[in-house]
This record gives structure tokens, C-alpha cells and sequence, in this order.
């Protein structure tokens, strides 16, 4: 549950005025909807970015009449045309199976932004191991597009999705071993932990100048995500020169958009990972945060007990440059997909099982020696910079949830919790 | 009720539902389906027990593992005999003793554990029903001002709620603090050599596993029977069909290689190479190697 200034969670805070099951109930809620609005909105933009842009890369306007100058209310237009649509389904699919999937495919992509933080505190869970949660769970959507094309009962569909279960069990591998690197290199599975260590410059602290194994980590960890999320040049699944639509070709209306939700949202997912695991979490990178920290006290208890109106202020600063760096890697997916062609379903198996695989190991077995290498050299573990070990005792300041760890509460905190 | 009964009720309900609904469904999907809502709910109930490296366990391995290649194994196996399961008789009397024996092994399990000192140890910390007393000053402690502080466990961060990945990771490599029955901390023995062990063994598995999944290769007279197409998972008519035509009859491929990479292709894309689309025993792709 998001912390508030004073060391409460949301949870612990609502209760305090509502109850302890009413106050759950509350903080579930509104957990949810705020997700729901960056899972749902943010598909919504990029799929108007994706539009634009490949109008551009094609050397064409995109789209422009609907919603004035930038045609900004297309997405919008689609949603409605989509909602209109009848909802098929094909006499030889399994009915209930195939009607069910799409739901599978966005409860996976949607659970990823459970664990993931947004700025200091602000995540619907804080939990120890949300690194290796959030990869779990982002190898779960592969669920849905199983699922989706052996009930379509269509020949393309199970094509499509027999492609993108042999794509994904692949590139799970690569996907883990390089989310390992930065959390070796901190010591910590937690996202909050993590992005933490990473506040002040960016060519010391980030974490992709850590190294050379993390900076290279990153790279091999973007396209492994690009084909995990089965964007071009990965989109095997859905390729539509060979395969009709893959694997949603039996789908129409609302359950073909929540596989497009499901997958816009990923790349989302995906990217935001990417930001907390190498690029700095919701830090600026130029150190400004560490001047505007007096900020985080005032107007304690302002407007509400418990409640912090600075440290709101510079967590929503945080949250804005989270998402800004995150649509910044979305974009680059987007430009990927409409600059290079689409692999073969052997290429691409070939490039994770002989490439991928062999260079991510590479990179952690290299990323594990980097610091003992450089502690006997030059007696210390990093090259640039403060060792991680000292930012990182900072950052379990904030790391966790204080319900767990006895972080000095305030008085007025107390008052609230009674 | 509590929120964490509530949340209990829902995750072990939903649980036993998906494990009933696996043995009742007849398609072997909507089983693989079911079984997905049973696993996913045990993870829900590891999470309750703020064991959270456990549940992501859970969920990557049982999950998205195990269900993937149930589904692998499905599909390639589907129409026919296997696309729905009604047991025969004598199955049905075997998958009821098994069962029988399992509840009777899960009910003696369940009895012989004292339950009473469990509940004192998860109240108190310690292991003796007399815990009261206080603790002794030599007892390792972590001090007060340390972020990952817990009275009881050496074990960096073993008292932060949900943080069971830094006592895996000590346990792991050796580090097992335990108290034993006489309340004293004992170094348990650590998990590194059983690990090791594990992985050697899945190791030579995925070496037999790429050995028998590898393309069979041919005597050069030798015709392809129309049934010895092997049954890896998707290329094995191409590979077989690239083995045969590289080594075995150089001829052949010498005078058509283009020709050969266009049907290479074209089963790429039509999806020749799934064993589950070529019943037909004259496939274009065998019929050109002979």
C-alpha cells in the first residue's frame, strides 16, 4: 500500500478514520482505480503515438481529421467504433474458453503495475522480492494468447499463439537473467530499494553506467522486452503477411481490444521496469532532488492529518518523470516496429536460444566479477561514485512498508492510527 | 471477520474449487485452465502468509512453467483420443485408492503436528511454551536503529514482513539460524549442496532433452517412412528434412537448394512441421526428400 508522508500506509491511514475492513476495502479501491487509469489511459495515447509516428517514419501525417490538429481524438473514436462491434464467436471455438481468454491476457498485464512504484512510496504494493513478482507475472500473459488461439478453433490462431508460447518460454530466459544484473549489483529484489539508490547524478548513481555489464545488460534487456511484449520485429504471433491476425484472427469488437489493451499496457509495463532497473527510477538524473529535499517537510499534516503536502508535491515530480522516461522507451519501441522488418519464426528463435542467451550469461558472469575485479585493483567496488552498499543503507529508509519496519512515527501519525 | 479471514476465505475456496473442477472437466484445456486457478490461488495464500518470494515462485514456476508446457503438450496432442478423458473402470478404482491414501496421509500430517506450540512460537517468537523468560544478553541482536531490525532473527531482514528472500538467500549459502527446542540459536545446515545437486540434475535433463529432441538422422538409402515423423515441437520435419538433404543426398540439394528453401519456408508458414497437422502420410515436404 502507498505510504503517505508520515510513515502510514493508505491502508493503515483510512482505517485509522473508517475501520480496519471498510479502510481495507477503501484502499484496495482507490489502488485500483488509479492503476486502472494509467492501465487503461496510457494504451489509449500510445496507441495514438503509434499512429503518428509511423505516419511520420512513412513520411505521411498520420491520423488528422478526427479531434482537430493532431488528431488526438482518434483513440477515442476507435474505443467507441470497438464497443459497437458484435461480439463473435466462431461455431468450432470453445465457447467459454474463447470468450474468456482476452480477460486472462489483461488481468496478466495489468497485475505488472501492482508491483510497480512510481515514486517514493507510491506503489499499490511494497513488497521485498516485487522484481522477481513483476517477472513472474509478465510471463503470465502468454496465458491468454495460449488459451485464446487453441479455442478459436481456427488453424491461424493456433499458429499464432503455438508461436508466441515457443517465443516467450524462450525469451523468459535472457528477460530474467538480465533483470538479474542490476539487482546484483544492488543487493535488493525490491523496485523501491532499487530505484532509491539510483537518486542523484546520472553518470554515477544509474544504474546502466554501474558497469559495463549493465550498460550493455540494458540494451540486451530492451530487445528481449520489445520481444516478450511480441512488438515487431518479434511479432510472430500476430504476423499478419503469413497468419491473417495470429492469434486474435476469430476475435472482434471489445475482446479483440482487450488483447491491444493488454499489449500497449505491457509495453508500458515493460519499459517502466526498464526505468526502475537501469535509468533511475522517477530520479532526474541531474541531482535537483537532493536541492529540493527541505520541500519533503513542509506543510506536514497539510490539509489532512497524516498527510504531507511537500512531500506530495515532490513525489508527484517524480511520478511525471517516471512515466516521461518510461513513454521515452515506449516511443523507441514504436519506432523499432515501423524502422525494421519482421524476423522468421527460425530467426527469431535463433537470435534468443545462440545469441541472447549465451551474451546475457556472459553479462552476469561478468556484472559478478566487475566488483571483486575492481576491489582488488583499486581497493574500491565501483570506478565512479559512491559504492552502492552506502546509498543503498540510505534508501532502506524508505524501501518498505512501515507497517514492517519501526520507523519513527510522529505523534499526530499515532493519534491517526488510534 | 477479519480482512485477512475474508481474504483466506476467497484464496482457499477458489483453490479447492480449481482442484475439484480439474478432476471433473473432461477437456483437457479447460483442465489446464482449472489447474491455473488452483495454482494461482495457492500463490494468493503464500502472499496472505507474507511468504512473497514463495508465491513469485509459485507463480513463475507452477504457473507460467508447468501450465505452458501443459499446453504445449495439449495442443500437440490434441483431436482424438485425448481431447476429452472419461477414465475406464479400472482407472477410476486406481485414481481412488491413490486418492484415499493421499487424504489419509494429508489427515495423519495434519494430526501429528502440535499445533499448540506452533501458535506459541508464532505469537511469541520463541520455540518453548515457556517463553516469557527474558532473553539472554549474549543472544545475537540486530540494534534498533538498523533498518531491517528483528528481535529474533540474526538473519539480515527476517523480520520485515514478506521478506522470506533474505533468509532463502542466507539459508541458501549456509547461513540457517535456528532456534532448537532448548531455545538456543543453532547453525541448521544450509540448502547450497541439495541445490547444487538439483541443478546438475536439471542439466543433464535439458542435455536429454535436446538429444531426443534433435532431428533423426537418416541412412542415406534409407526411404522416411511416412510414420517416423518424431515428435518435437516445431521443426522437426524441416530439420530432419535439412539433415537428410545436406548429408545424406548431396545430389539433391546440390540441384535444388532454392527449391528447398522455398518449401523450407512454406512449411515455416503453413505450419507443416506440427506433427498434429500431418496425419497425411504423403506430405509434400517428405514426398520431395524421397
Amino acid at each position: 500500500m502507498a505510504i503517505l508522508a508520515t510513515g502510514l500506509t493508505l491502508e493503515q491511514f483510512l482505517s485509522g478514520y473508517a475501520g480496519e475492513f471498510t479502510g481495507f476495502l477503501l484502499a484496495v479501491l482507490i489502488h485500483t482505480l488509479l492503476l486502472f487509469h494509467v492501465f487503461a489511459v496510457s494504451p489509449a495515447f500510445f496507441i495514438w503515438l503509434e499512429r503518428k509516428v509511423s505516419g511520420r517514419i512513412q513520411d505521411r501525417l498520420g491520423p488528422t481529421r478526427v479531434g482537430g490538429k493532431f488528431g488526438w481524438l482518434q483513440s477515442v473514436a476507435d474505443g467507441i467504433k470497438l464497443i459497437q462491434k458484435e461480439d463473435l464467436a466462431p461455431a468450432a471455438a470453445d465457447q467459454w474458453l474463447f470468450r474468456l481468454a482476452p480477460y486472462l491476457a489483461l488481468v496478466a498485464s495489468f497485475t505488472v503495475f501492482m508491483v510497480l512504484p512510481f515514486s517514493r512510496g507510491w506503489a499499490a504494493v511494497i513488497i521485498e522480492s516485487s522484481v522477481f513478482l513483476a517477472l513472474a507475472i509478465i510471463s503470465l500473459e502468454v496465458l491468454g494468447i495460449i488459451l485464446a488461439g487453441w479455442s478459436s478453433g481456427s488453424k491461424w490462431a493456433l499458429f499464432g499463439s503455438m508461436r508466441e508460447a515457443a517465443q516467450m518460454v524462450s525469451y523468459e530466459i535472457p528477460l530474467a537473467l538480465c533483470a538479474l544484473i542490476p539487482v546484483m549489483a544492488v543487493g535488493s529484489l525490491n523496485f523501491v530499494t532499487i530505484a532509491e539508490v539510483q537518486s542523484g547524478f546520472f553518470l554515477t548513481n544509474w544504474l546502466i553506467f554501474h558497469d559495463p555489464f549493465t550498460f550493455v545488460a540494458f540494451f540486451v534487456y530492451f530487445t528481449v522486452a520489445i520481444a516478450s511484449v511480441k512488438r515487431a520485429p518479434f511479432d510472430l504471433a500476430e504476423a499478419e503477411s503469413e497468419l491473417v491476425a495470429g492469434f486474435h484472427t476469430e476475435y472482434s469488437g471489445m475482446r479483440w481490444s482487450y488483447f491491444f489493451l493488454a499489449e500497449y499496457a505491457s509495453m508500458l509495463s515493460v519499459s517502466c521496469v526498464a526505468v526502475l532497473l537501469f535509468l533511475g527510477g522517477w530520479w532526474s538524473g541531474t541531482g535537483l532532488e537532493d536541492l529540493l529535499a527541505p520541500v519533503r517537510n513542509w506543510g506536514q499534516n497539510f490539509p489532512v492529518q497524516g498527510f504531507s503536502a511537500g512531500n506530495y508535491a515532490l513525489n508527484l515530480l517524480g511520478a511525471h518523470i517516471f512515466l516521461f522516461k518510461a513513454s521515452l522507451l515506449v516511443t523507441v519501441q514504436i519506432w523499432v516496429r515501423w524502422t525494421l522488418p519482421r524476423l522468421r519464426i527460425d530467426q527469431v528463435m535463433t537470435t534468443c536460444l545462440k545469441y541472447l542467451i549465451p551474451i546475457s550469461c556472459a553479462l552476469f558472469l561478468g556484472a559478478s566479477l566487475w566488483p571483486l575485479t575492481l576491489t582488488t585493483i583499486l581497493g574500491r567496488p565501483m570506478l565512479l561514485g559512491r559504492p552502492v552498499g552506502d546509498r543503498l543503507y540510505e534508501a532502506s529508509h524508505y524501501s518498505s512498508s512501515p507497517a514492517a519496519t519501526n520507523v519513527t512515527r510522529t505523534p499526530a501519525a499515532e493519534e491517526v492510527v488510534r | 471477520m477479519t480482512v485477512l479471514q475474508f481474504l483466506f476465505a476467497v484464496f482457499a475456496s477458489t483453490t479447492c474449487l480449481g482442484a475439484v473442477m480439474v478432476a471433473l472437466t473432461q477437456n483437457i484445456v479447460r483442465m489446464a485452465f482449472w489447474l491455473m486457478v488452483s495454482v494461482a490461488s495457492a500463490a494468493g495464500l503464500f502472499f496472505l502468509l507474507h511468504a512473497d518470494f514463495l508465491a513469485a515462485a509459485q507463480l513463475l514456476v507452477y504457473l507460467g512453467g508447468t501450465v505452458v508446457i501443459l499446453v504445449f503438450g495439449v495442443m500437440l496432442t490434441a483431436g482424438g483420443r485425448t481431447r476429452s478423458l472419461s477414465p475406464t473402470g479400472g482407472e477410476t478404482i486406481v485414481a481412488a485408492a491413490l486418492a484415499l491414501s493421499l487424504i489419509m496421509l494429508l489427515l495423519f500430517t495434519v494430526g501429528s503436528v502440535d499445533w499448540e506450540r506452533l501458535n506459541t512460537i508464532a505469537k511469541t517468537g520463541q520455540v518453548s511454551p515457556t517463553a516469557a523468560q527474558p532473553k539472554n544478553e549474549a543472544e545475537p541482536q540486530l540494534t534498533e536503529s538498523s533498518p531491517t531490525g528483528d528481535e529474533n532473527s540474526p538473519v539480515l531482514g527476517a523480520g520485515r514482513k514478506g521478506d522470506t528472500g533474505h533468509a532463502l538467500g542466507s539459508a541458501m549459502i549456509g547461513f540457517r539460524p535456528q532456534w532448537n527446542r532448548e531455545n538456543q540459536l543453532v547453525l541448521g545446515t544450509g540448502y547450497l549442496l541439495p541445490f547444487e545437486i538439483i541443478s546438475v540434475h536439471l542439466l543433464v535433463v535439458l542435455i536429454g532433452a535436446a538429444y531426443l529432441a534433435r532431428a533423426k538422422r537418416q541412412l542415406p538409402s534409407s526411404r522416411r517412412s511416412p510414420d517416423a515423423t518424431s515428435t518435437s515441437l516445431l521443426w522437426d520435419q524441416d530439420s530432419a528434412q535439412l539433415d537428410s538433404s545436406g548429408s545424406a543426398n548431396p545430389a539433391l540439394s546440390q540441384s535444388s537448394p532454392v527449391r528447398d528453401d522455398l518449401s523450407r519456408s512454406q512449411n515455416l508458414v503453413s505450419g507443416t512441421g506440427f506433427s498434429m497437422f500431418t496425419s497425411d502420410p504423403q506430405s509434400p515436404n517428405s514426398g520431395e526428400v524421397s
